[in-house]
């Protein structure tokens, strides 16, 4: 008990204001620590915590839906799901797409393909499956207690066709982005897993179709699963996109595919001769647009891709056919502008069947042969040996420079990305870089005159010449979507109404006169006029072609039909063009299909 | 054995008059301030977290406030018992300090004493207690005790600091082998503290510092995960996902909370970002809330709480009760003063709690026996 109520002792003194000091400099040192943190450095921290836990999701917009010149609905928005993660750490993003992968069934490519798209943009969250079925998103909400955090199923519009392979190059199909196309200047500011139009008119108006999409923020706890929404930012509602409607007359397109025949590969199109309205735009063989939408199934695109009728392909505005006959229109029109010839010119020697051109023979369609003919009967008969020598005398430069100022090589300016220039070549010198200079003759302008040779022009590319024609010589641009505004005024051809009308009247003489090779396919209540064609295939039977409008008086529809391999034009394009016209222009008259037959 | 009963009786509680009298109640309103404090924080931090695993949202408030509810008991009880008693006392309670913590680390004795997270800290024995937080406590009450009683010795390293220094090894070994690094050295720090009051020569301090580095060292590198504390410590940036993510998340969260604090309940930290942050970054989610204005608040308090037990232990009515109620006083500033350092990043990631706010039952109670034991010594006459 010695030590009890000692008195302080001298060393103690000293010690009290020493521990003062110390508490004093800790205080103060916490005190600075504190202040640098939460005041100078608030900011930073702030946003630092901001980055921790809230997740930007993108609120897909509704896409803009698709009617056909009817109003009739032909590309929709029906409730779906997607399935997201939201950005995790490489490792547990690794994990989640594998658990994912095996729960829907994903390849092990595609796996690897989202890690990857992920790795270029760690912070976006990626998108596993946009086109979730319920069945899936059940699957995947049966095992969350199993899955790794981060992963969210949001309502995601799904695209729908209606109308499905019928209007397949026409409108197109939607799909998630590739990393080539978010490198385009036209989807700038896009995010990887936006869904963007893929082809036709989906690709050509995503701008417009696709809206903008709106932002909602999640909160999310340390391992990425999420906590709930969070209410600190302000939501941002997506903008729908704009519905468009298009020039596509619904009832006539299925009237085109119906009548197309089902073995044959080849395109169908109808357009209105002033506006360029595309009435019909077909391509046989056809795919199912839906296939596409959410992802297309492997072991379909494989069928798709590799099947020799490549049905992807656009043959409407893509592929370039050798006009055959239908071609001497543009030389006759040519010839008559520049003063070689009228439409009852006659040439120096009369058709027997072929023509002898320096030691070699160039047939005409038929061996019989046809005589002495005017232009007028040239066009008629479509006579070969006729329009060597009208070439011949046009002459080939001329003939090379020359159908530029009728359309010719350059795309049509369809609102399609697929739209080509088709084949011209621009000068002779094209074909010295070719064949070498010494490696061609004079006699390829014979070929081109008719049609062949270097010269492969697309369906839609005639028919617009051909709209031309029937139209007062305005080249119309052809428009698939009605809000479509166009830059620049449409082009005129060189020609005069009168020489417009004589060839009119000798494409009225194809159908409606005795020898007319399309006699067979004229109306009974309208006058048709056209042209046939039959190219030259080296790859097997002849391409069927015949381009007509109607009624000749005041032409309310051109229609350019080429079946592949079809045969002469005659006998299988030209009738197939006509029931169209028809059908067509009795639906505009409100008659119908008895009257029809009774009128007839 | 007649002197052991009479200091029990209530009899020979004597309260203090005037100005002691108001310290006392200072530290005892200053303590309800912080288990209030605490329950707040603990509710706020931990609701989240007992969702996540299907449990209530009070579930760890009502832990915490239940405890709360005992050591107030034990404060009020110890407030009425003699100081004195913990004198002869000292050696039994080291001696069970002791006991407890072999329990620890023997083999076999897993049932009643389990391995968490690695460690073996917690004895189950129908409630889960800590003895190294018992250990605080009891080292510095016998701390107090023989540097009283050794008086002017405590000035020679033979007769004064190298019987601590053997004794203190001993606990602070078992400490070691928990493993709990930072309560054996908050132990030892404690200890220094009462022992330098009580006149111990600073040279000596600085000897068995020199002697303690190299058996540190070994400690520190036989173990990957306090090597990398200490090297995120001396280099911040070089670990943000491991080791540094924790000191990273808090100093997000100190930043976060600016001047006013993001708001209570508002704190975005507590989703998992920051682990262990109802007890080891208690503070941190303070100072998210309630900003610079709430830690200011706490450190005002803290430092009032320092004061007045300063007070207390000058006004002591001996040397033990001085020596006693500095160690006290000390224990809860000290162990909230690092608790905050480690907030900020200004020391090594340890396991140290914020006294009374800080999630734990047995720092709870611990610390709350503490202020009972300084209300009593703050009852007494000089």
């Amino acid at each position: 008990m010695s030590a009890l109520a000692q008195p302080p002792r001298p060393h103690q003194e000293t010690r009290g204001p020493l521990a003062r000091w110390f508490v004093a400099v800790a205080i103060l040192a916490l005190g600075i620590q504190f202040f640098r943190i939460q005041i100078l450095k608030h900011s930073t921290y702030a946003l630092r915590s901001d980055d921790n836990r809230i997740r930007e999701l993108r609120v897909e917009p509704a896409r803009g839906t698709l009617y056909d010149r009817t109003g009739r609905v032909v590309a929709e928005n029906v409730p779906g799901y997607a399935i997201v993660v939201l950005p995790l750490s490489a490792d547990s993003l690794r994990v989640a797409l594998e658990h994912l992968g095996a729960i829907l069934g994903h390849p092990r490519e595609k796996t690897e393909r989202l890690y990857s798209a992920y790795r270029q943009h760690p912070n976006l969250p990626v998108v596993v499956e946009n086109n979730a079925t319920f069945a899936e998103v059940s699957a995947v909400e049966e095992r969350r207690a199993y899955l790794p955090g981060g992963i969210v199923i949001e309502a995601a519009p799904k695209r729908h066709y209606p109308w499905g392979a019928t209007l397949a190059h026409v409108v197109g199909y939607v799909g998630e982005i590739s990393e080539a196309d978010l490198a385009l200047p036209q989807f700038e500011g896009y995010e990887p897993g936006r869904i963007v139009g893929q082809t036709g008119i989906e690709r050509a108006y995503d701008r417009v179709l696709a809206g903008s999409p709106g932002k909602r923020y999640v909160e999310v706890n340390a391992l990425g699963r999420l906590v709930g929404d969070f209410r600190g930012h302000e939501k941002v509602a997506p903008v729908p996109g704009s519905d468009l409607h298009l020039n596509i007359d619904l009832a006539l397109q299925m009237k085109a595919a119906e009548l197309f025949p089902d073995t044959l590969a080849g395109a169908f199109v109808a357009l209105e001769p002033k506006s360029g309205s595309v009435l019909v735009l077909y391509s046989a063989p056809e795919f199912d647009p839906n296939a596409f939408v959410g992802g297309i199934d492997p072991t379909v695109w494989n069928e798709l891709s590799n099947s020799p009728g490549r049905p992807l392909f656009n043959r409407a505005v893509s592929a370039a056919y050798a006009p055959g006959s239908t071609f001497k229109l543009v030389l006759a029109a040519l010839a008559i502008n520049d003063g070689y010839a009228g439409v009852d010119t006659r040439m120096p020697i009369p058709c027997r069947g072929a023509l002898l051109y320096y030691g070699r023979v160039f047939k005409d369609w038929t061996p019989i042969g046809h005589g002495a003919l005017d232009l007028n009967g040239a066009i008629r008969e479509s006579c070969d040996v006729y329009f060597y020598q009208l070439g011949l005398k046009v002459g080939l430069e001329r003939i090379l420079t020359g159908v530029r100022d009728f359309g010719f090589g350059r795309k049509t300016g369809i609102d399609l990305q697929s739209d080509i220039a088709g084949v011209f070549p621009p000068s002779s010198a094209w074909y010295d870089e070719r064949y070498g200079a010494s490696g061609w003759t004079n006699s390829v302008v014979l070929n081109l005159a008719i049609g062949q040779g270097e010269n492969a022009q697309s369906v839609l590319k005639m028919a617009q010449f051909y709209a031309a024609l029937a139209a007062d010589g305005v080249l119309p641009r052809p428009r698939l979507v009605k809000e479509a505004t166009l830059a620049e005024p449409a082009e005129r051809l060189p020609l005069a109404d009168e020489q417009l009308a004589a060839l009119r009247a000798a494409l009225v003489e194809v159908v409606n006169a005795p020898s007319g090779t399309a006699r067979a396919s004229r109306l009974a209540r309208w006058t048709l006029a056209g042209k046939t064609g039959t190219a030259q295939n080296p790859h097997g039977e002849d391409h069927a072609w015949f381009i007509g409008f109607a009624p000749a008086e005041e032409p309310a529809i051109v229609a350019a039909v080429v079946l592949e391999g079809g045969g002469s034009g005659s006998a299988a394009a030209a009738p197939l063009a006509a029931q169209l016209i028809e059908y067509y222009l009795a639906s505009q008259s409100g008659l119908k299909g008895s009257e029809l037959a009774a009128g007839g | 054995m007649r002197d052991l009963a009479a200091t029990l009786t209530v009899e020979a509680y004597v309260p203090a008059a005037g100005s002691a009298r108001r310290d006392a109640g200072m530290v005892l309103a200053i303590t309800v301030f912080f288990v209030l404090v605490g329950l707040l924080t603990v509710y706020s931090a931990s609701s989240f977290l007992a969702q996540s695993k299907g449990l209530p949202d009070h579930y760890f408030l009502r832990q915490q406030a239940s405890r709360a509810l005992v050591g107030l008991v034990v404060l009020y009880v110890l407030a009425r018992v003699d100081y004195r008693i913990y004198r002869r006392l000292a050696w039994p309670l080291l001696g069970l300090t002791a006991a407890a913590l072999l329990v620890l680390v023997l083999p076999g004795t897993e049932a009643i004493a389990p391995s968490r997270n690695g460690a073996r800290r917690w004895l189950e024995i129908g409630v889960t207690v800590q003895p190294s937080e018992a250990a605080k406590l009891v080292m510095i009450i016998w701390a107090a005790a023989l540097a009283a009683k050794k008086g002017e010795r405590v000035r020679s390293l033979r007769w004064g600091l190298a019987a601590f220094g053997v004794v203190y090894m001993a606990i602070a070994f078992l400490i070691m082998l928990e493993p709990d690094l930072s309560s054996a050295a908050l132990i030892g720090l404690l200890c220094a503290i009462v022992l330098f009051t009580a006149g111990a020569r600073i040279g000596h301090f600085i000897l068995l510092g020199l002697l303690a580095v190299p058996i540190l060292w070994e400690y520190v590198q036989a173990a990957s995960y306090r090597m990398n504390r200490l090297v995120t410590f001396l280099n911040p940036g070089s670990d943000p996902t491991g080791v540094g993510h924790q000191l990273k998340q808090s100093l997000i969260a100190v930043g976060s909370g600016g001047l006013f604090g993001v708001g209570y309940g508002e704190s975005a930290q507590k989703y998992d970002f920051l682990p262990e942050l109802h007890n080891d970054f208690a503070f941190a989610i303070i100072a998210e809330e309630w900003g610079l204005i709430g830690v200011v608040t706490v450190v005002l308090a803290l430092a009032a709480f320092g004061f007045m037990g300063l007070r207390i232990a000058r006004r002591a009515p001996d040397a033990f009760g001085f020596l006693l109620a500095v160690g006290l006083t000390a224990q809860i500033v000290i162990g909230a003063l690092i608790h905050m350092g480690v907030t900020l990043g200004l020391l090594p990631t340890t396991g140290i709690t914020f006294p009374f706010i800080s999630f734990g039952g047995s720092s709870l109670v611990v610390s709350l026996a503490a202020v009972g034991i300084l209300l009593n010594i703050g009852s007494w006459r000089a």
